[in-house]
Formats: structure tokens, sequence, C-alpha cells
């Protein structure tokens, strides 16, 4: 019930209108906020989830990080709209992994069992 | 130099002091120079004393131990020592090894060890640190099954080895220790000899110590030492602790010596049967039973046998914390997506009160087989929550299992057995759905530098696949990647976590398990974490000095992580900015280089390595270096988690 709630309201604020981010300074953000330590440096994921590819708009993420689960919540007062905004456009801006077909180590490892 | 004479505060108090303890170790009747500063009733004559009653002035032996010189050969020659009687008892214990910082309160012993022993049986380990020495044996006992010996100094030494000591109870590891103490107040000198000794020393260590006695003659320290590794081997194992007067050690031996007691082992208490034909009545009947396995298996048969009750049942295993069951049997795991356990057998499950609750709410049976249940003590609270549980055998798990299997065979109908093998089937193909996602999963972050640690894990595994190889580390912190991609289906190639979470165990354990492994020629594998190596790094020195082969790979993150994730969620849950928590939790500016640490304390050390494409040359020249016997560290800067 909770996650439907969330979804309705990231579906509402997908249409609500967000300040453009500045993905350098995002990226200041991203390091000095300590995204990083769950989500690693790159947003591939740890301890945390995988950022990368972001599968939410900015709204949407926007109203998630006020609202996180089992990640702690962080306010406008401490991470205001504009300061998130920036932190998204770094996380669009970070390369995807390759894929798992394409390294042979990882194929190797599947061939194992 | 013993740790003693390094610890007094200025050289005159030194000398006062050493008077006194010389006097102490030389301390019989016929020698002319303690005579000479004892009173009848042993204490220290008014003169000796000083005019405020301090210290004792130095004698001839104090004086000539300080300075380097010789006192007659009459008044120090001791030809046979208790020491020598008490190498004699530690030798009909088997002991391969022990490790020590070294402590004027065992002195005694310790030449005797090295000296009359030959230094073999048990072989001495300069440890730099008695945390050091005491989770050296931690591993050493996980790989090898038996303990080896920490020998630890009086009151301080003690103290600095209590950590370890309680890793070690939590882990439920047998380790054998023997600490010195002068306990004879009246040929105890004042000054460092009383920082040294304690009234009750074992009780500083007590609450975590499995069992402890200070025995008060040679006799009594051989029933002592046979009896104290008798109960370190029983299960629950634990760390057991003997308190060696210095006097015992040092006064020579009177007339014969004692008989040595014969160790006969306890037999591992079995479940009983009422209950044990109760337990396989619910496991037969259940339609989605789960095995969880802590630390139960204590030796490779363990092992063996848990593959086998899971084949019996096609059940899912989900182990932790040891080597308990192979990581691509079929049944690893936890069952299909949505299985939902019916019944849970927990095996030496540590805090059963989260999978109790689980239990509880799904209406589902919970057994617990575990041998802590019948060995408690009260003041730290590692045994957890009181939990509902529908069967509670108060045995060793795996000395269980023979019954239980042959339970379970002779009630196991020809109907029952054809729906356990369908399960089965299903759960085979989830097993494998699960692995190649697990696998698969390494892919994200593959070229991230720092180095994802699903990359590290990777590429090292074909380096060592071929070679008879054994982790010696915990998984925790390192995302448990060697679980995920590797394959694992021998007892020693795991060793599990610290027990009680005490950080600093992890380096000096992976040398200490590093040494058990030598003689059967494995490649030991140490990924290690950065915050854990800096509490004792000396123990690199020991694995350099002792020829112990071992490749560490560093997992520097750069931090104490877990802390700094800690500090983040406080930070929100307060409402203030998490741009402060590196404050106390990060080990940065400067970095540490510990490549060249390794160097300093002697060994071959590489990196820091932050590429991935330059992980794979680094580690097979580091492999190289460990198979010709020689301890390596190559330092990998990693992403944090």
């Amino acid at each position: 019930m909770q996650r439907l709630l969330l979804l309705a309201l990231i579906a509402v604020l997908a249409c609500a209108q967000s300040p453009a981010g500045d993905a350098k300074h995002g990226k200041e953000l991203f390091l000095s906020f300590g995204c990083y330590s769950c989500h690693s440096f790159d947003g591939h994921g740890g301890a945390g989830a995988r950022l990368v590819p972001m599968p939410l708009n900015q709204a949407g993420f926007t109203a998630f990080v006020r609202n996180a689960g089992r990640m702690p919540s962080y306010s406008s007062k401490v991470l205001p709209d504009e300061k998130l905004a920036d932190i998204y456009a770094y996380i669009k801006s970070l390369p995807t992994s390759p894929d798992a077909k394409n390294i042979p180590l990882i194929q190797e490892l599947l061939k194992e069992n | 130099m013993s740790k003693s004479k390094k610890t007094s505060v200025d050289r005159r108090g030194f000398l006062k002091g050493a008077a006194a303890g010389a006097a102490a170790l030389v301390a019989k009747p016929q020698l002319a120079d303690a005579q000479q500063t004892a009173a009848p009733n042993g204490q220290p004559t008014a003169q000796k004393q000083g005019i405020n009653g301090s210290a004792a002035e130095p004698t001839q032996v104090a004086l000539a131990r300080e300075t380097g010189g010789r006192p007659a050969e009459s008044s120090r020659v001791i030809e046979h020592p208790g020491s020598d009687y008490m190498v004699d008892v530690i030798k009909s214990l088997n002991i391969e090894y022990l490790a020590a910082n070294p402590g004027s309160t065992y002195e005694s012993l310790h030449e005797s060890l090295i000296n009359y022993g030959d230094n073999k049986m048990p072989e001495f380990l300069t440890a730099c640190h008695e945390e050091s020495a005491v989770a050296m044996a931690h591993g050493y006992a996980k790989i090898e099954g038996k303990p080896m010996m920490a020998l630890i100094h009086g009151d301080i030494g003690l103290q600095h080895a209590a950590m370890a000591i309680y890793n070690a109870y939590v882990d439920r590891v047998p380790i054998y220790m023997v600490v010195g103490n002068h306990s004879d107040g009246a040929r105890r000198a004042p000054g460092v000899q009383s920082l040294h000794s304690a009234q009750d020393l074992g009780a500083l260590v007590r609450d975590y110590t499995k069992w402890d006695d200070e025995p008060l003659s040679l006799g009594h320290f051989a029933e002592t030492a046979v009896r104290a590794y008798n109960i370190a081997m029983t299960p629950p194992g634990g760390p057991v602790l003997i308190v060696c007067n210095a006097e015992i050690q040092g006064d020579p031996i009177q007339g014969a010596t004692p008989r040595i007691p014969k160790l006969t082992l306890t037999t591992p208490p079995a479940g009983d049967m009422a209950a044990i034909q109760e337990a396989a009545k619910l496991l037969i009947n259940a339609e989605r039973p789960q095995i969880i396995a802590q630390r139960m298996a204590r030796t490779p048969e363990g092992m063996t046998l848990l593959v086998e009750l899971a084949e019996l049942l096609q059940a899912p295993v989900n182990s932790q914390e040891r080597m308990n069951f192979p990581t691509r049997h079929p049944l690893a795991g936890t069952g299909w997506q949505g299985y939902q356990p019916d019944v849970t057998l927990n095996l030496e499950v540590g805090d059963i009160l989260p999978q109790a609750r689980i239990d509880r709410a799904r209406g589902a049976k919970t057994i617990q087989i575990t041998s802590v249940s019948v060995s408690h003590k009260s003041n730290l609270q590692d045994f957890g929550h009181y939990a509902d549980i529908d069967l509670d055998i108060g045995a060793d798990a795996q000395a269980t299992l023979p019954a239980l299997i042959e339970e379970i065979k002779k009630e196991l109908t020809a109907d029952r057995k054809r729906a356990l093998q369908d399960r089965g089937a299903k759960l085979v193909e989830a097993h494998k759905k699960a692995w190649e996602r697990q696998i698969e999963d390494a892919q994200y972050g593959w070229d991230s530098s720092p180095i994802s640690l699903a990359r590290l894990t990777a590429e090292l595994w074909p380096l060592i696949k071929t070679e008879d190889w054994s982790l010696v580390s915990p998984q925790g912190f390192v995302g448990n990647w060697p679980n995920r991609l590797w394959k694992f289906d021998k007892h020693y190639q795991y060793i599990g976590g610290q027990g009680a979470g005490g950080m600093g165990y992890g380096a000096p354990a992976a040398v200490g398990a590093a040494l058990a492994n030598r003689k059967h020629g494995r490649l030991s594998v140490n990924i290690q974490t950065d915050g854990d190596m800096n509490y004792a790094p000396g123990v690199l020195w020991t694995a350099a000095h002792h020829r112990i082969p071992l490749l560490t790979i560093m997992h520097n993150n750069r931090g104490y992580h877990q802390e700094v994730m800690f500090v983040e969620q406080q930070a929100a849950l307060h409402n203030r900015g998490a741009d402060r928590s590196h404050i106390g939790t990060k080990l940065w500016d400067p970095n540490i280089d510990y490549a060249k640490m390794a160097q300093a304390y002697g060994m071959h050390g590489e990196g820091p390595i932050s590429d991935p494409n330059d992980l794979v040359p680094a580690l097979k020249r580091g492999i190289e270096i460990v198979k010709k016997g020689e301890p390596v560290m190559i330092d990998v800067v990693t992403q944090p988690r």
C-alpha cells in the first residue's frame, strides 16, 4: 500500500516543473553528502540500490529522497530541491556498466555451473 | 626487554622494582641473594624497603640483570624449574604453536619453552600485541579444529587480549590461554610486579572465558592444564585461561614430578532421542522446510552430514558464519521466490529471535539445535533475545545430525519421498536462476575506479581456483562477493567472521589461519578491510618473520565505512546535513600507504591500485610470491562496499 502511494505521488510530481540541475555541482554534493557511501562513486550500487541507469524522473527522484524507505530521508531543509536537481543531473550523467554478455570473465563464470 | 621493564616510570623506579622481582624469581632458601633481601616471613626487610616503605634498594642480582652483568653462579642457578615440568604437561596436549608478546610474569616458562622444550610442540611465534596473539589462535583453530596457545603477560597483557578473547568466546572457538601472575604478594616486588599482578586475574575476562583456574602447585597445574584443553574443545568450544604463578614457574621442582593426567576429550552432547523423533516428524511433513546453519560444521564431517540431511529432505540450506554447505550445491540458498518455510531447522544459530519472529508470524514451526542452550553466562548479552521456539534441543548440532538423519530415513514413506523429490526439482531450478543472477550482478561497476568488490573478487577467482585455496577473512564487509562468485566446497575454504563483531580480528586471524594452512600447502587468501588492519598492523611482521604464506588484498575504502553510513543515517534522522559524516569515520588526509606498510614490516607490498586493468598482473605477482612461502600485501583502492 505504501509503495502504491509512493508511485502515485511520483506520477503526480512527474508532471510538475523541475529545475534543471548542474551535474558538476551535483557531483560535489554526491560526494560531500555521502551518497557514494551506499550507492558507490559511480552510482552502481553497494549497500544501497543501483542508481544507474536512473529509473525515476527528476520529480520522482525528489519525492523518493523526501520519503525514502530503507534509505534515510532528506528534508528540503537539508537538501533543497535545487541541490537535489544537481545531484539528479550528476547521476544522469554517469555511464552505465558494460553488459554481462560483453564481459568474458562473467561468461566464463556462468559456464562453471 | 620484557614489557614490565619497559613500562617503568623512571629508571630508578625500575631498578627498585627489578631488584625485588629478581629476588622473588630466585627466592629459594639456598639462594643467598634472596636470603639477604627477605625476612623469614618472606617480606622485604625494613632496610631493603627503604625509609618510606617504598621499593627495596637494588640487589646485586637486580643490578647485574639491568646492567647485563652476571651474578655469581651459586646465587642464580635453578637446574630444574617448575616451568620445565609445565612444558612437559603442555607438550602432552600436542599443541603446535603458541603466540605471545613477551612479558616478565611468564619469563621462566618462556625460557623453558624455547630451551628445555626446544621450541617445538609448541613453537613460539612472536606477536606484537596480545590481541594479535589471541586472534591468531582464533583463526588457527577455525582451520585446524583444535586450539593454539596464547601466552599472555599478567594484567596488562590480558587487558590487551580482552577483545580478541570476547570474539572467540562468541564464535565458540577453542583457544588455550596461559597468563603469568606474581600471585604471592610476599614475594612480589613493589613497582611493576605489583602493577602486573592480580588477586583474581581470571576475573578480568571471566565473563567471556569458558573456564579459568589458578593452580597452586605443579600437580594442580597438570590437572588444570589437561582439564582446560578438554573444556575448550567440548562443544560449545571456547577460550580457556590458566593463571600461571611466576613463583611456581620459577621455583625448583621438589622431588619427583607429578604424573601428567591422560587427556580424554568429552564426547559432544547429542540430542535427546524423543526430541529428535519429533523434529524428524515435523521436517518430513513440512511442505516448505528450511535449514539455517551458522556455527554448525565444526569439522569436515559436519558438512558431509548437512549435505546428507538436505538431500534427504530436499530442503534449501541457508549457510552462514562457517563453511557448512557447498555454495554451488543445488539446495544452497533460501528456496524459490516466495518460498515461505513452514518449518525451520536452526543449527547452532547465534541469535534466533529474528527467524523465530518470522516463523511465528507465518504460523511456521521453529526447531533449534544448539549446545549454547546449555552453556550460558549472565553479564554480556551475546545470548541474544529469548525467542519462542517450538522445539529446543540443547545439544551439539553436528553430533545430533546422525541420529536425526537415521530417524528421517526410518520414517520417510515412499509417498512422502516422491513429494520431496518434486520439491527438490523446483529448488534446483530456483538455485540455478539465483546463482546466474548473482554472477551477472557482478557487471555493475565493472569498469569503475575505485575498483568494485565484485570485479576484485571475480578477477581473483581464475587465479586461485586451480590451487588448494582457503579464504581466511570475513565476507560481510566485501558484499559477500566470494560466496556469490566462487565455488566453496571444502570445510577449510571459509572461516567466518569475528564472532562478537570486534574489529582488529581480521588481520591476525588471517595470519593464524594461514599458519594452520601452511603445512597443508594451501594458498591462503585474505581480503582485508583497512579499518581492521590498523588496529594492530604489527601482525604483518609476525607473518613475515615466521614465513607464513598469505596473500592479503586490501579492501581499501579509506574509512570505517559501516560507521560512515550510520552517521549519515543519524544526520538524516536529526534533519541535518550528512556532509560532515566523514568526521571521525574516514581514513584519509593523508591516505595510508599499505604497500609501504607491508614493506616496512619486511614483506612484499604493492599498490595502491585504482585501475581495474592493473589488478590481475599485481595479483599474479603476489600469488607467485606467496607460493614460495612468503606473505604479500596488495593495496587495492575499492568502492565502499
